[in-house]
């Protein structure tokens, strides 16, 4: 499972504003790297990072 | 050149339109069933309306393709149209009719690459289209290099080809090939008779693995298709490699169909993606109506547009990633699973399930919880999910096993399953004060903030000093709500209770101090 990136790495490259990647891949586009850079759908915005469900885990 | 449209809310990005399905090939896996031209299909001068309404969208590249666009007579014209309005245009053929003379053609309209479909070493490629068609391509890359047109190839990857992957990295690059897009074939057209060369899940994360050891050796550059992901570092890392910004991460951010992509079919049907073969996705035709309202009219694409995590189902409903990815490629899921609402044919999704098999081996109850716990501690909430899961079959109304996959499924912002399971708490011991509070945070994240404040309330008022969580939670629910004022009440009644819980809210704390309620509104806590 080392293989996936993990959530909190994806959260804090989004707080850093760069979830970014315009998937519509070309059917062979030499340049594919001039595209918009929009924001990705269904993520939430750069939030600060606090704990809200308690402090501990429920043990 | 056509005026663009201001303000649109989604402008697309790319878009593929297969300008005739006449073709001189009949490939076993062609998703369009391509013979001959079809007798709807758009005339020259619809085709020139197409081409100016698809600048009024904004649209900025576009692929040719067919059945073979090269033999529609007016290519030309529908492609010089289309870069006179300032929309980059790439023809992606089957390499057959490509001469000289076609190359230097497509260099004075503007093309800025031809994309050529190769689908396994000679033989195999042979068999797929047509005797002979194999050395065309490798004449035509010749004439392309020679000309100095970009080419790229794109390989439909099944069970016939997977193995000649290396085989065919050679051969492209002995040709000089700067371009490789691995994408994968789907059960539709006439590769409904051959489902038995279909990747399975697992075969993902070969051509991933194949894919990054191309990418790493950097002598062609590969580009993944929407189908072949989602979150492996090495599919990441190509994704990323791609692209110029420093600030991308690489991540897939879900089916673009009706998004950023538009497909359209040689008749003029408009539907979000070309790889979805169904009818009953097509938004309207352009002969009816304009584009523009196709593009922008309520309800347009609203299959994709409003897709959401809470509407998928099965692994894809709890998976940790699917806020971002929102179940995967479309087309894949569409036609080979019959669903919207969630894809097996994910690299993550075939991983966990693996685990799933392994963890079903465990039986004994407490090495289950024992399990689900580290997990828990190191950070893998979602095989936690199923270690709990599997220990609470043992035991139905335990308690403590409930609270700790609903604290699983918060974690994993699984709101409707961290309900159901404090409700199941509730149900049972109605004064359960983590229940409470993990209802109150549950519900307050989906948007029943007021009903959660009160539970979080009761919550506090139920708890010890030994367990001064809820003080937090409603603090943090509180200010999430831009009640900061209220908020720092209750965290400073809950400091006053214990030192311990001072010590661990501090930064909280402070941070409520120094932020006047509308910045904690609009910064507020997420997690």
């Amino acid at each position: 499972m080392e293989d996936f990136i993990t959530v909190s790495e994806i959260e804090m490259q989004s707080a850093k504003g760069g979830l970014v990647y315009d998937p519509v891949a070309p059917y062979g586009v030499t340049n594919p790297w001039d595209y918009h850079v929009v924001a990705p759908y269904g993520v939430e915005p750069p939030y600060v990072v606090l704990p809200p469900y308690g402090v501990n885990p429920p043990w | 050149m056509a005026e663009q449209i201001p303000n649109l809310k989604y402008k697309p990005t790319a878009a593929v339109w297969e300008i005739t399905m006449n073709c001189n090939m009949r490939c076993k896996h062609c998703g369009s069933s391509c013979t001959g031209p079809l007798p709807d299909e758009l005339t020259t001068d619809e085709a020139m309306e197409m081409c100016d309404a698809l600048a009024r969208i904004g649209l900025k590249r576009i692929t040719l393709s067919g059945g073979e666009p090269f033999t529609r007579p007016d290519w030309k014209q529908i492609a010089r149209r289309l870069i006179q309005n300032n929309i980059i245009t790439n023809i992606l053929s089957n390499g057959w009719f490509i001469e000289r003379e076609t190359l230097r053609e497509a260099i004075e309209i503007g093309i800025t690459n031809i994309g050529i479909s190769l689908d396994g070493v000679e033989q195999t490629h042979d068999f797929i289209r047509r005797k002979e068609s194999f050395s065309r391509i490798l004449k035509s890359l010749k004439l392309a290099n020679e000309e100095k047109i970009p080419t790229s190839i794109v390989t439909c990857i099944h069970k016939k080809n997977l193995g000649e992957l290396p085989a065919m990295k050679e051969v492209l690059i002995e040709n000089g090939v700067p371009d490789w897009q691995l994408q994968v074939a789907v059960p539709m057209g006439n590769m409904l008779k051959y489902s038995d060369w279909l990747l399975d899940p697992d075969d993902i994360a070969k051509v991933i693995d194949f894919a990054y050891d191309t990418y790493k050796e950097g002598r062609i550059r590969i580009h993944l298709a929407d189908v072949i992901g989602y979150f492996t570092r090495k599919e990441i890392e190509i994704r990323k490699s791609n692209f110029k910004s420093e600030f991308n991460l690489g991540i897939w951010k879900g089916c673009p169909a009706g998004k950023d992509l538009i497909g359209i079919r040689c008749n003029g049907d408009i539907i979000g993606c070309l790889s979805i073969r169904d009818d009953s996705l097509i938004e309207g035709n352009v002969r009816e109506f304009p584009l523009e309202e196709l593009w922008t009219r309520p309800g347009a694409f609203s299959w994709n547009r409003d897709n959401s995590k809470d509407k998928l189902t099965g692994f894809c409903r709890i998976c940790q990633y699917s806020r971002y990815c929102l179940g995967g490629c479309s087309g894949i899921r569409w036609i080979r699973y019959k669903t919207m609402s969630e894809t097996k044919f994910c690299a993550y999704h075939a991983a966990v399930e693996k685990e799933r098999e392994k963890i079903s081996q465990v039986t004994d109850f407490h090495q289950l919880v024992t399990k689900g716990r580290e997990m828990i501690e190191a950070g893998n909430f979602q095989l936690a999910e199923i270690y709990i899961s599997n220990a609470l079959e043992q035991e139905l109304k335990n308690i403590e096993l409930l609270n700790l996959l609903g604290f699983i499924h918060y974690k994993l912002k699984n709101y409707r399953e961290c309900e159901e399971c404090n409700r199941k708490v509730l149900e049972l011991e109605p004064e359960n004060i983590y229940a409470l509070k993990g209802m109150g945070v549950c519900l307050s994240k989906s948007g029943r903030a007021e009903e959660g404040i009160e539970l979080l309330r009761k919550s506090a008022q139920l708890t010890g000093d030994d367990f001064l969580d809820p003080y937090h939670d409603l603090a943090a629910v509180l200010a999430e709500n831009g009640r900061t004022a209220e908020a720092l009440d209750v965290l400073e009644t809950g400091r006053k209770r214990s030192e311990a819980f001072c010590t661990v809210t501090e930064d909280f704390y402070r941070f409520l101090k120094t932020n006047p309620p509308s910045q904690t509104q609009s910064q507020s806590i997420n997690q």
